[in-house]
């Protein structure tokens, strides 16, 4: 999806397309508030909430994932420290999910 | 010598093949997730036990489009950061410290921001244990609108009168959470201050830029907290 970032003639480094990502998170972050500004300036729900939510969190963790990739370099660090990095917040999600799921 | 110029550049690289100084930083950091997962973990099962009419909807008790606003100065925060590590390593001395000076005036703006909305939030009644909604809800809101002159005025203190206190949990997970992030942008802001002074004494270069480097990746943490914070918070 990415374009691979330009190498530094001198120093070696590699800039990831951060604009790129920032218009991402910013897309994302609109699609977010949507239908809750709707609601509160137009008194107009364009999705139910029960629906919303799951579409709400998966839309959160992508944008967590974005920054942590791209922001934090992990896609250009070692693999085990994305692992060890995002793995406790799977797991919160995961008992969240479970907890909801009673 | 090797040793000492690897250290006073931070390029102290170890079997993990990560350098010393930033495997400390992350080992920090997933320290911070483990406690943050834990904190947001718990709310979400506070707000599961509560029952569903004790707990507000979104934007019925905070202000959203104001967090909203909040959000995206911090996203827009974490594209400085990461453009001043671009320009530092680029050689780019100036606009490296440019970029650092417009992190530091929106993380101030975050906290500015957050300060005032805690102000009208226990200004509007909400505290630990309790938050005010209109009794009737959208009932006595539609009647304050369709009402006119005099008999608008009457309607809006009936509206007013009918405040009902609810007595819930939704203040302690708000306040903590908000709270503990509120506290790690407050150390970012004070850690950022340290760079800016030793980026303006020249301490940083293209070869020597770990140091912004392990703070960029404490803010972005913050930021990616937020990102959780605000959907679960003020979202969902």
């Amino acid at each position: 999806m990415m374009a691979k970032p330009p190498k530094h003639p001198e120093h070696g480094h590699r800039h990831p397309p951060y604009m790129m990502i920032f218009l991402w998170l910013t897309l994302l972050t609109a699609i977010e508030v949507f239908p809750v500004m709707t609601e509160i300036y137009f008194g107009w729900v364009p999705i139910p909430h029960h629906i919303w939510v799951p579409v709400l969190l998966i839309i959160a963790l992508a944008k967590a994932t974005l920054v942590a990739l791209y922001y934090m370099h992990l896609r250009y660090d070692k693999s085990w420290l994305a692992i060890l990095f995002l793995s406790p917040f799977f797991f919160a999600m995961l008992f969240g999910i479970v907890i909801v799921a009673r | 010598m090797a040793f000492n110029q690897a250290l006073s550049t931070g390029h102290t690289e170890e079997t993990s093949g990560v350098g010393s100084r930033k495997l400390a930083m992350w080992i920090f950091l997933i320290s911070e997730v483990i406690f943050f997962s834990g904190l947001i973990g718990g709310s979400i099962l506070i707000r599961v036990q509560t029952p569903p009419e004790s707990w507000p909807f979104p934007g019925e008790v905070l202000d959203v489009p104001l967090t909203s606003l909040n959000t995206f100065i911090l996203i827009v925060s974490s594209v400085t950061v990461v453009q001043a590590l671009a320009a530092l390593q680029d050689g780019k001395q100036m606009l490296f410290r440019i970029f650092l000076i417009a992190t530091f005036i929106l993380g101030s703006i975050f906290l500015g921001i957050q300060a005032y909305e805690y102000v009208k939030l226990t200004g509007h009644g909400l505290t630990f244990n309790s938050y005010i909604i209109h009794a009737g809800g959208h009932a006595a809101g539609a009647a304050a609108e369709e009402a006119t002159g005099e008999e608008h005025s009457a309607a809006t203190e009936t509206a007013e009168a009918e405040e009902l206190v609810v007595n819930s949990p939704f203040g302690t997970t708000f306040y903590i959470q908000t709270g503990f992030h509120g506290a790690h942008v407050t150390i970012g802001v004070l850690w950022l201050l340290i760079v800016i002074i030793k980026a303006f004494a020249g301490s940083y270069s293209a070869q020597n830029y770990v140091g912004v480097e392990m703070f960029g990746l404490y803010w972005h943490f913050v930021d990616l907290v937020w990102i959780l914070l605000f959907t679960i918070v003020y979202l969902v």
